[in-house]
């Protein structure tokens, strides 16, 4: 687990050193207390990476466009993810609580309870963070038959910890191109992508929306309705006390998975267009709300 | 050229907002024992944690510049192997902390019987809260460096059926968390 953190880490922060240091972070959650600990990462994680995929809906019937940039990604906390509902976990009582105590996004300052005959039970804390930023370069190149495609690929090797890699792709289609009556470019993407940190933490994330622009001179303004699903799969070597109840000891592997939040999204957008530079922003309304910012070079594309 | 300013600019945008420095608490566990043999029917034993255990055991938990808040004592329990020349087939204790300063004991676990078989003795029910309070203070002056004294304990009892041989090895396990606020 003591990895997954510093993976954790090392992508709210760019100081892969000073992350070293968190390394006992969650050595003593197992199971249900490390999903739900790492359940709001997961949530603004996949709300991150399906966001600022596309910054018009303009796809040509034939011919060369290109687009190159880099797009960062800010999930904005909410409050209600700062915290979870977790139970002491011993092989010498029985499970004690429920106690709020934090997430990885919740306080730093963790809890400790009293659990009778003058123990004690510490709860850690989290990062105390209440945004998720993440960056990553994209690449969006077409269209033949009203179809581009889009491409992200990122991979960072993290010692302690192995390759952080960030590979995703997707396809999108004109819509407007059958139907000339429209006032607006509309188009129909889908887009696949993984993250992986070592051995550790596998994330999958689909999107399916539909997009919209219209151009003036200078700006694009743009929007989106998508669905969306996101798994994160985390497995790691349990650090604490052996817990008899559930049979869990000390270098024992755990393994969950984690749904993301989010269904459905809707995006609402402005690109400036300065000749071939591109720099778009939009707004991401779902369960984790996020904010995309963009900037790239684009040929042929408006 | 204009591709890695791109980049440059975006990295920096998003390092400065996620990268200032932050104090956060960390929570590692740590685990100490004191280990005594039994060999007579009617015994008076004492086991001793050293105090160079803890400091070096708190060491480790944590990083070089943590700042230690406290240690949280979250278990205690024996742990019992039975050597083959046992014949004893259960033990009465009564387990004790030596106050530092003093020659005063304080009780943490009083006549409290079990089986005498391998494996983990827990007794959580039957503790004493103001035993686990000494226990408690110690280990804190111990972590936080106000004390170099060791953690005594005393073990005293006897073994059932009387006049049965005993011959079994009890070790005292203390289990805890390291409280220590850190700079990221």
């Amino acid at each position: 687990m003591k990895r997954i953190v510093f993976a954790i880490a090392a992508i709210l922060c760019f100081n892969f050193a000073q992350a070293q240091s968190l390394e006992d972070y969650l050595s003593k959650y197992t199971q249900e207390n490390g999903k739900q600990y790492l359940q709001p990462f997961a949530d603004a994680f996949s709300a991150d990476f399906n966001s600022g995929l596309f910054h018009n809906a303009r796809v040509k019937k034939m011919g060369f466009q290109l687009y190159i940039g880099v797009v960062a990604q800010v999930a904005v906390i909410p409050s209600s993810a700062k915290h979870f509902n977790a139970y002491t976990e011993s092989s010498l009582y029985p499970p004690q609580g429920p106690y709020s105590v934090p997430t990885v996004f919740g306080p730093s300052e963790g809890k400790v309870v009293d659990v009778g005959n003058g123990l004690e039970y510490a709860f850690p804390g989290g990062f105390d963070l209440d945004y998720m930023p993440l960056a990553m370069p994209q690449i969006t190149i077409g269209s033949v038959f009203g179809t581009d495609f889009t491409a992200r690929y990122a991979s960072v090797d993290v010692t302690d910890v192995g390759k952080v890699k960030v590979f995703g792709w997707g396809l999108r289609h004109s819509i407007d191109q059958y139907l000339d009556v429209l006032p607006v470019d509309l188009t129909v993407g889908y887009y696949n992508q993984t993250f992986k940190i070592g051995e550790y933490m596998d994330a999958k994330a689909n999107v399916i929306n539909l997009q919209t622009s219209y151009s003036i001179p200078f700006l694009t303004f743009y929007g989106g309705l998508g669905y969306e699903n996101s798994k994160v799969d985390v497995q790691y070597t349990y650090e604490g006390p052996d817990i008899s109840e559930t049979d869990i000891s000390e270098g024992d592997q755990i393994s969950f998975n984690m749904e993301g939040a989010n269904t459905m999204r809707f995006t609402l957008g402005l690109t400036l267009n300065l000749g071939p530079v591109k720099i778009h922003g939009d707004y991401n309304m779902a369960k984790q709300n996020t904010f995309a910012l963009g900037l790239g070079i684009g040929i042929n594309e408006k | 050229m204009i591709m890695r300013k791109l980049l440059f600019i975006a990295a920096l945008v998003i390092g400065m907002s996620a990268c200032e420095e932050k104090e956060i608490n960390l929570y590692p566990s740590i685990e100490e024992s004191a280990k005594v043999d039994i060999t007579t029917g009617d015994f008076e034993e004492s086991a001793i944690i050293y105090s160079s255990a803890i400091s070096n055991a708190v060491d480790e938990a944590v990083d070089g510049d943590g700042d230690i808040e406290r240690v949280v004592i979250e278990g205690i329990w024996f742990e019992l192997t039975p050597k083959s020349k046992n014949t004893a087939q259960s033990m009465t204790v009564n387990l004790s902390i030596k106050k530092w300063g003093t020659e005063e004991y304080e009780a943490i676990l009083d006549d409290f019987t079990f089986d005498i078989k391998e494996g983990k003795v827990n007794f959580i029910k039957e503790l004493k809260a103001a035993g686990i309070l000494v226990l408690k203070e110690q280990i804190n002056a111990l972590a936080l460096g106000t004390a170099s004294n060791d953690i005594k304990f005393e073990i005293e009892g006897d073994v059932t059926p009387e006049g049965s041989e005993v011959n079994v090895e009890l070790e005292v396990f203390v289990s805890g968390t390291v409280v220590y606020g850190t700079t990221i």
